[in-house]
């Protein structure tokens, strides 16, 4: 079955766009061009996702997304051109799922349209049965007794040292690592010149867990300090 | 040692000054006064002193002429001698004396009255045949009377037989004859003052003249030679004294000036008195001449330096520094109000004076008939002052009120509180100020408010040139990839598509600089500013650009502390700092040349410095940090030209300092932070 998304946007050429990206992955597109539309449309029992533009002429996307809320619970991304944090901020607030900053890339947007609607149909039944001991962060999930790294409930292939390193920064989601200490518990040797060693493997695993590894949600580098996985 | 001498040599050389000067001073009065002075008192004059025989001094002419008159009087007095006319026992002045044939007295056996019989041991011979004398000096005749006139004993012999001599007396003499024989070289100390006593004198006054007359000044032309060689170390002693003196009220110094002023005439005067006539406390007073002089110097030494600031330094400016200092605590109004109280005040030691004449007005009968009507006029006139003075003070006082209501409202104005219009009295004197000040604080509100308009307005212009630029960007990008994903598409095509996307993604990043270098610009660049180690972040930064460092033509040098360095920043901000910095040294740099990243420490800063060598000519005096510059002008590679620009918002953001050199083709550039005592938070033990 083909899931079906809701595109959202005044600019036709962009709806159209999206479209094409999307159908090149198998999904049903629908079309609108501002608020009004988005919420006749958003009655369709198939839909599973928005991708919702803000600045919109009759209803705008925040307030489109308000109302929607009201009635249906599937995954809203916002799509806007404002990227300062305030306004994602806003937007998240409003009951949107995920933020996605103009101009964005091709590729990022159809990952994250796949992640959120993975987590949101596959996953759903799993989400309430948490397995035992499981250590979830968004749309990661570590079971450390298997020692599997699940990213939208897919495993993700890791080297020996990059599951090692995925293991303490998991178990430990937030705290800040310094390369340091990485290293002295992955490599159990003494530290000497870490930090490429350490950050080399970093950007490996970042192409593996992240939607755009350019700039990483979950796998972060805090400069000046070390590393870490940030708690979503 | 060295500072030592060095802090003792400005006090050497004004000793020597000191002391070469008063030396000089005493000895040339000294000579002048010891050359002017001819006064008996003193025995051996300073001319005899220095003769080499004791009977070429005027002072043995004048002994031996008394001698001789003592020998005449004695043969022709009538009185009766007890004892001999001179000392019998003095072997250094052989006499005989006789009268008429007859001897009346000598001390001698030896025949005096002839140069054959001059004993052995003497050389001098004076014989009086009772009308003239006869003198032999190592048996030589000696010519006694010269032109025949006697001038005083200093240049003659005191002897009868001048032509200008007393008749009356010479001519009781012409029966005596005496001879007076003196030694070659006295020896005998008698009881009286004799030969001997001369020779002793001549030779201590040798030696009084040459520690009074020869010794000081030569001293003190030696200590004055001494000074000239160090006189800028006297320089120094004397400011140093300025120095000193400088802190001493004026008021202090010209009270001190009165006492110098009768030193001063006490000097004079002992000095014009001793020219005239010696006199001990004449010369006590003479004495007064070096204290006067040197206190004078001292004068003139405080002058010299202190000039400008001599005002400066006095009772009264310190009372009037006091006043202004306490004045500043008090508000305009308290201030002038004691001002005018500070008039008054002084105005009544007068009013004070004038009262004080009244009693005495009373007492002078002459006055009564005039008296009750100048009293009357005396006091209405005071009281009318001291009405008119009040009045004066309550209209000023009023004033002042408003002045300080004034100020009160232009400070708060000043501060940026929001004030209302100024309410002033009818009438009163600054109604004006206060209307004008009212019209320009309305005119300086409504700019305001103009110009916060316009920033907003500015920033909102950027947000949507910025919304304008990023959804054509977006349906761009969007549709590039779309025919990136294109089948079956020829390979030019495919390549025009490549050069498409690389375009895009570039018009994409320098749309995300201006934006944010805009923002920056409007001071709306948000940072969250955390302790880090600014090591540890150019590591990380340096490992996150690896590969693209490695596939630079040019060589990395990186020299960073292993030791933390801890600031204060941004650290994604300072990250796009570095990345910035790190691929324009990357990208600009000559081939093979060598890029040095230095971490240093210096005075309480953390300052890291990135050096390379440009590939192309620099060209000079061009403000790299200013948004779109770049070195070549032709713009033809990649870059948005706003990387430096960026790089010195961020950190001027996070409180860094930034800075750029160029010299010839050195490229340097300079990120500096003050080091800081926060640490980060301390985190659990990892699991």
């Amino acid at each position: 079955m083909n899931e079906c998304i809701l595109v959202v946007d005044d600019d036709a050429e962009i709806v159209k766009a999206i479209a094409l990206l999307l159908e090149k992955e198998g999904y049903r597109v629908l079309k609108a061009y501002n608020g009004m539309e988005a919420l006749e449309l958003a009655v369709e029992p198939e839909l599973r996702l928005i991708l919702m533009d803000v600045m919109m002429p009759k209803l705008d996307g925040l307030s489109a997304v308000l109302k929607i809320r009201e009635r249906r619970n599937l995954p809203i991304l916002i799509l806007s051109a404002k990227s300062e944090d305030t306004d994602k901020i806003l937007g998240l607030s409003m009951g949107a799922d995920d933020y996605i900053a103009k101009p964005f890339h091709p590729q990022e947007l159809v990952a994250r349209v796949r992640s959120h609607l993975r987590r949101y149909t596959q996953l759903g039944d799993v989400n309430a049965a948490v397995q035992a001991g499981e250590i979830r962060s968004g749309r990661l999930c570590y079971r450390p007794e298997e020692r599997v790294l699940l990213a939208d409930g897919e495993p993700v292939r890791l080297t020996a040292t990059e599951l090692k390193i995925v293991d303490l920064l998991m178990r430990n989601v937030g705290r800040i690592f310094p390369a340091e200490e990485i290293y002295r518990r992955v490599w159990g040797e003494e530290p000497y010149a870490t930090e490429n060693t350490v950050m080399v493997h970093i950007r490996r695993i970042r192409e593996k867990i992240e939607l755009n590894p350019k700039e990483p949600e979950y796998l972060k580098v805090v400069w000046g300090i070390g590393y870490k996985i940030e708690k979503h | 040692m060295d500072t030592k001498l060095r802090s003792i040599k400005p006090a050497l050389a004004l000793l020597a000054f000191v002391l070469g000067v008063s030396l000089l001073l005493y000895s040339g009065a000294a000579w002048l006064f010891l050359l002017t002075n001819t006064s008996p008192s003193t025995r051996v004059s300073l001319l005899d002193a220095f003769q080499a025989d004791y009977q070429n001094t005027s002072l043995f002419r004048r002994m031996l002429g008394e001698d001789l008159y003592a020998l005449l009087h004695y043969a022709t007095s009538t009185e009766y001698y007890s004892s001999a006319p001179l000392a019998e026992d003095d072997t250094d002045l052989l006499y005989h004396v006789e009268k008429d044939g007859r001897l009346l007295a000598s001390n001698t056996s030896a025949d005096l009255s002839a140069l054959d019989g001059l004993p052995e041991g003497y050389n001098f011979l004076l014989i009086f045949n009772g009308e003239t004398a006869s003198i032999w000096k190592d048996g030589q005749e000696v010519n006694v009377y010269g032109d025949g006139f006697y001038r005083g004993w200093e240049e003659d012999w005191y002897v009868p037989g001048y032509a200008n001599g007393s008749t009356h007396d010479e001519a009781e003499y012409a029966q005596v004859v005496a001879c007076l024989a003196a030694a070659k070289d006295p020896a005998s100390s008698t009881s009286g003052y004799g030969f001997y006593h001369i020779v002793q004198d001549m030779s201590r006054m040798r030696v009084l003249l040459i520690w009074l007359l020869v010794v000081p000044p030569a001293a003190g032309v030696a200590l004055l030679v001494w000074y000239i060689l160090w006189r800028r170390y006297k320089r120094r002693a004397d400011q140093a004294i300025a120095w000193f003196t400088g802190h001493i009220w004026l008021e202090l110094k010209a009270a001190l000036l009165l006492p110098l002023v009768f030193l001063w005439s006490d000097a004079v005067t002992g000095c014009i008195g001793l020219f005239i006539r010696l006199n001990s406390s004449l010369l006590f007073w003479a004495l007064a001449v070096l204290p006067a002089f040197w206190w004078s110097c001292l004068y003139l030494n405080d002058v010299r330096y202190n000039f400008g600031r001599l005002r400066a330094h006095s009772f009264c400016a310190a009372c009037v520094r006091l006043f202004h200092r306490q004045a500043l605590a008090w508000s305009v109004q308290q201030r002038m109000d004691r001002r005018a109280v500070l008039q008054f005040v002084l105005c009544i030691p007068f009013f004070l004076v004038c009262a004080a004449q009244i009693p005495g007005l009373y007492s002078r009968r002459y006055y009564t008939g005039l008296l009750p009507l100048l009293l009357a006029l005396i006091c209405l006139g005071g009281a009318a002052l001291i009405a008119a003075q009040i009045r004066l003070m309550t209209a000023n006082r009023k004033a002042m009120a408003d002045m300080d209501r004034l100020l009160t409202h232009i400070q708060a104005a000043g501060a940026g509180q929001p004030v209302g219009s100024l309410e002033l009295p009818e009438g009163s004197d600054l109604a004006d100020a206060a209307a004008s000040l009212d019209q320009m604080e309305k005119g300086l509100r409504t700019a305001l408010i103009e110009q916060m308009k316009s920033e907003r307005t500015k920033i909102e212009l950027i947000a949507n040139v910025s919304h304008d630029l990023k959804t054509p960007l977006t349906s761009i990008v969007s549709y590039v990839e779309l025919l990136q994903q294109e089948e079956g598409l020829p390979e030019h095509v495919r390549d025009y598509i490549r050069i498409l996307a690389d375009k895009s993604q570039r018009l994409q990043a320098m749309v995300r600089d201006v934006f944010e270098v805009s923002k920056a610009a409007a001071g709306n660049l948000p940072v969250t500013v955390e302790p880090l180690d600014y090591a540890k972040l150019l590591r990380q930064t340096l490992a996150d650009m690896s590969e693209e460092i490695e596939r630079a033509s040019a060589v990395l040098r990186p020299s960073l502390p292993e030791t933390p360095v801890w600031i204060e920043a941004d650290g994604d901000r300072l990250y796009r700092v570095f990345q910035n910095l790190i691929s324009n040294a990357l990208k600009y740099a000559l081939d093979g040349s060598r890029i040095y990243l230095d971490l240093a420490l210096e005075e309480g800063q953390a300052a890291a410095v990135i050096r390379n060598i440009s590939r192309d000519e620099l060209p000079q005096g061009v403000d790299f940090t200013q948004r779109f510059v770049r070195g070549d002008s032709s713009r033809t590679d990649g870059g948005s030209g706003l990387g430096l620009s960026i790089a010195r918002t961020f950190t001027e953001a996070c409180g860094g300092s930034f800075s750029l050199r160029t010299e010839a083709d050195l490229f340097t550039v300079r990120v500096a932070f003050p080091l800081t005592n926060r640490r980060p938070a301390e985190v659990p033990p990892a699991v």
